[in-house]
């Protein structure tokens, strides 16, 4: 091929990621990770300029705290919470499987030739890594709304 | 970035790397912000309590870290990302470059809220 030929993605953006032929739990898993460190990358942008109202002073700050602080604004937030969960156990277990822990030992292919991967520690890490997400999500809802929104403490 | 710097495997160790140290300092970020030296999230997000850890050099010092690490992770991410949709020479630089400037204006602009509270700076 010539080192000038453009190769094109013809999957596309987020339909590709998400265009899963067989149905495949760590496919699934996969583009959510995607998904969710695009969201947490964007969200540092916005984090980095609403931090530095600080150097504005008390009132700047407080007045950036309080334009944020409503039902959508805090929904957002959690969104990025639990984008960054996600996104950071989720990272754990792709970076063990892809150091070779938890994905079983190679077997003689026999049908329905299911891949040991698939069915090896590394998915039960999965669900253990969701329901610390979960866990973690349900924090970060008491804490921006039952506490800071409705003022439940 | 990628090209000619540094090899795609390195680059690709390196963001590993980086995602281990960023979920280390992330969960102290997410304690700092709910439960660890504040009662909750409001009380965190005080101008007080904000500007007492950019003034202090230890939770300055973990914030810098923190940003470095992001930045690296995060436009290294969105990288990938856009290699994957296209490959040829002009491309792969432009994003090669485009992202290594991102991360650097991201990461030299947090740096400038932090140093300037550490030199005494804000209002």
């Amino acid at each position: 091929m010539p080192a000038s030929k453009t190769i094109r993605n013809m999957r596309g953006w987020l339909a590709g990621w998400f265009r899963v032929v067989q149905v495949n739990f760590e496919r699934w898993l996969y583009a959510l990770h995607r998904l969710a460190g695009v969201i947490v990358g964007l969200y540092l942008i916005a984090h980095i300029v609403e931090t530095s109202e600080t150097l504005v002073g008390p009132e700047a700050w407080d007045s950036t705290m309080a334009f944020l602080k409503n039902p959508a604004a805090h929904t957002g937030l959690l969104i990025i919470a639990a984008a960054a969960v996600y996104h950071g156990l989720n990272g754990v277990r792709l970076y063990l499987a892809a150091s070779g822990v938890g994905i079983g030992r190679p077997v003689r292919p026999e049908w329905p030739y299911t891949p040991v991967s698939l069915t090896s520690s590394q998915r039960n890490l999965a669900w253990i890594f969701i329901a610390v997400t979960v866990v973690l999500i349900i924090y970060a809802f008491y804490q921006l709304f039952m506490i800071s929104l409705w003022g439940w403490m | 970035m990628g090209v000619d710097v540094m090899r795609e495997s390195t680059l690709m160790w390196l963001q590993y790397i980086t995602g281990l140290a960023i979920l280390v300092l992330g969960a102290i970020h997410f304690a700092s912000l709910t439960f660890f030296q504040v009662s909750n999230y409001d009380q965190a997000l005080l101008y007080g309590t904000v500007v007492g850890r950019y003034t202090n050099i230890a939770w300055a010092s973990a914030l810098e870290l923190f940003l470095a690490l992001l930045s690296y992770h995060v436009f290294n991410g969105f990288r990938v990302i856009l290699l994957e949709l296209r490959q040829d020479g002009l491309w792969t630089k432009a994003v090669n470059v485009t992202m290594f400037l991102a991360g650097l204006v991201v990461l030299l602009y947090g740096t400038r809220t932090i140093a300037l509270f550490m030199m005494g700076g804000g209002a």
